[in-house]
């Protein structure tokens, strides 16, 4: 461990720190900050922008054209163009190779038209098929690609594409809502323990600085919506909503274990604390406002609400010193 | 290996740009722990859910009568800014922005019912504005403070039906945005401001996308403004001549066709990474997603025509990467 804070590696923060104190004049924070947080250099970053940015942009144009529902287009000249937009991005994916940037993006295109392509045809012979079924043909039709690719954004549009699928089949369908979270929660958790797998073997390209918190959010929000259901309407509640609760309670200790020792990540822990806090806060609220809803009670839950937040992030305080301090051991 | 504090510190010493002497300070300060800003976050979220119950129990307590809102909000407002003075820790801290920013809402709600005007809450949002900037020493106060005041103002231009104005009021936003973001070391004091006009830009737009606000007004003044903005961004960043020159073209050549919000979501991101400010970049990505969305609703145009615009400007950008990636530099910095 380090004695002196001044050995420990700067960055933005601490430059911030010391701004903020007047030790720092901005001109030196930004130099400072130069140095700590080198630049990529601005051909590289271009380069990625407008590749990304154009791409999302023609995509974009591609879904516009094909929603305005040409009358004067026929069925067959409307499919041929939604199919030859696909084919024509397969051929951008073989032209550029699947393990250059390029090629990934073209794949991703590809991956997307797909998607237009079947609601071209649903629109076009009319096969009276719900919504949610587009979405799951969708992503079976990718899956492969997906796989082929090892790109994280095809996979998140993968898994958008999944989770969308399951929200207008509960829709469509009337399935039990609690359900309907509980399932979404076990995708975004299995898909979130692949990626934690696949980055522990170093697999660079699922880059868990972006897909962790997006995944990890996700599942705790759609385990903790039925907790927070079961708890306001318990005299109503679903088997679904019952199961969440060990799903959730597990999910905290994956927080406290996995994400303090094994993958240390505070930022993790704060989300799962989040939805930690939510629960109390829920659940004291509920028997708070059953015996009385005067002005007194409200007094009450601000107060209670100060004293579970302040009381958790004070332990994160001393859960993240302890952390730091294992790193620099 | 990242440097260290230390290593920093010296270097900026020996470029005359940190005096050594506060060495000793900096040391105190960094020894005791920072709060990282998932855990403001969380502090924060804690804050402005018990603001909610301290919101209950102050209408159930004072009624929802117009005079009473508008003095509740301003009695919460200076309650906070004391309790602001008074303390640093966290909590305090999130807990008095929470109960300020309800006393917002609260006071202009209350005059709102009780003017029956929108210039007369506008004027209410400006005058908290600047009264509170120099007083409540909070940059996330700040920032919501200025930013509220912003929407006021292009609120009562939209309900005066001064619809041109919207365009000045871009105009401005802009210059000033330019003239804090590009001015060498900005002071963190006027960091929120900046920061405020940067998330007000967007909104502004959005306005031109949404069919029900019926604007009198076309959207090519604000391409004009954002070219002009963009041109000048580029300009002031572009290091090389070629490729600045051919920046400048490709964003004359989205200018002429182009919706505003996606020349004001690039002009963010540029200017995001230009100032290595992360906010910036991540409320450029989130105006084009936004807007990519709000587009598709809007009445202005036909999705036939939206279609051509948007393929188009994709097309440029794509087109000129192109273009620049076979430039003799471009393949020496890639090789």
């Amino acid at each position: 461990m380090n004695a002196d804070p001044l050995d420990r590696p700067a960055d933005r923060a601490t430059l911030d720190r010391l701004l903020d104190a007047g030790l720092l004049t901005p001109e030196a924070r930004e130099e400072a900050v130069a140095w700590v947080e080198p630049r990529r250099d601005w051909w590289t970053w271009s380069d990625r922008s407008l590749l990304f940015v154009g791409s999302a942009l023609a995509l974009a144009g591609v879904v516009f054209f094909f929603a305005y529902n040409w009358a004067e287009l026929g069925p067959f000249l409307k499919l041929g163009l939604a199919e030859g937009a696909v084919v024509a991005c397969l051929l951008g994916v073989l032209w550029r190779g699947i393990d250059r940037l390029g090629g990934k993006v073209f794949l991703f295109g590809a991956s997307f038209l797909a998607g237009v392509f079947l609601a071209v045809f649903g629109q076009v012979y009319q096969t009276g098929a719900d919504a949610w079924e587009l979405f799951a043909g969708w992503a079976a039709l990718i899956a492969a690609w997906v796989v082929l690719s090892r790109f994280a954004a095809l996979w998140i549009l993968w898994l958008t594409v999944v989770n969308t699928g399951v929200i207008l089949y509960q829709d469509q369908m009337a399935a039990d809502m609690p359900s309907m979270f509980l399932v979404l929660g076990a995708i975004n958790l299995t898909a979130l323990a692949a990626m934690e797998f696949a980055s522990a073997r170093k697999t660079a390209w699922v880059q868990p600085r972006w897909t962790r918190p997006l995944l990890w959010g996700s599942a705790l929000f759609y385990l903790t919506i039925p907790v927070l259901w079961l708890i306001v309407d318990y005299r109503d509640c679903t088997t679904p909503a019952i199961a969440a609760v060990p799903f959730l309670l597990g999910c905290y200790a994956a927080a406290l274990t996995f994400y303090v020792r094994r993958v240390p990540d505070l930022r993790a822990v704060a989300v799962a604390a989040l939805s930690f806090c939510s629960v109390i806060v829920a659940l004291v609220g509920k028997w708070v406002f059953e015996v009385s809803e005067a002005a007194g009670a409200f007094l009450l839950m601000g107060l209670v609400t100060l004293g579970v937040f302040s009381g958790t992030v004070v332990g994160l305080r001393a859960l993240g010193r302890r952390m730091k301090e294992g790193a620099h051991a | 290996m990242r440097s260290s504090t230390r290593d920093v510190l010296q270097s900026l010493s020996a470029r005359g740009l940190f005096d050594g002497a506060k060495t000793p300070a900096a040391r105190a300060l960094l020894e005791k722990p920072g709060i990282p800003l998932h855990l403001q976050a969380l502090s924060g979220a804690g804050a402005w859910l018990a603001a909610v119950f301290f919101i209950g129990c102050i209408v159930i307590l004072g009624g929802w009568r117009h005079q009473a809102l508008l003095t509740e909000g301003l009695v919460l407002i200076a309650v906070a800014t004391g309790l602001r003075w008074t303390s640093n820790h966290v909590f305090p801290v999130q807990f008095a922005l929470a109960m300020s920013m309800a006393g917002h809402a609260l006071a202009l709600v209350g005059m709102g019912e009780q003017a029956d005007s929108a210039l007369a809450i506008t004027g209410l949002a400006a005058v908290l504005a600047v009264v509170l900037y120099p007083l409540y020493r909070d940059p996330v106060h700040r920032f919501l403070s200025c930013l509220t005041a912003l929407v006021a103002i292009e609120g009562w231009l939209i309900d005066a039906k001064l619809h041109h104005g919207l365009h000045a009021l871009l105009a401005l936003e802009v210059i000033a945005l330019g003239a804090l973001f590009l001015r060498r070391g900005l002071r963190p004091s006027l960091r929120p401001l900046a920061f405020a006009l940067a998330f007000a830009g967007p909104g502004l737009l959005a306005t031109f996308c949404i069919g029900e606000m019926k604007l009198e007004t076309t959207d090519w003044p604000a391409r004009v403004i954002l070219t002009l903005a963009l041109v000048a961004l580029v300009r002031h960043v572009g290091g090389r001549r070629e490729p600045a020159i051919l920046a400048i073209l490709a964003a004359l050549a989205l200018g002429a066709f182009t919706a505003p919000g996606l020349l004001a979501a690039i002009g963010l991101l540029v200017l995001g990474y230009h100032r290595r400010e992360r906010l910036l970049v991540g409320l450029g990505i989130a105006s084009f997603a936004g807007f990519l969305g709000y587009f598709y609703y809007s009445l202005q145009m036909d999705l036939g025509m939206k279609s051509a615009l948007l393929m188009g400007s994709g097309l440029v950008l794509l087109g000129t990467r192109r273009l620049l990636a076979g430039r003799p530099w471009a393949r020496k910095e890639c090789a």
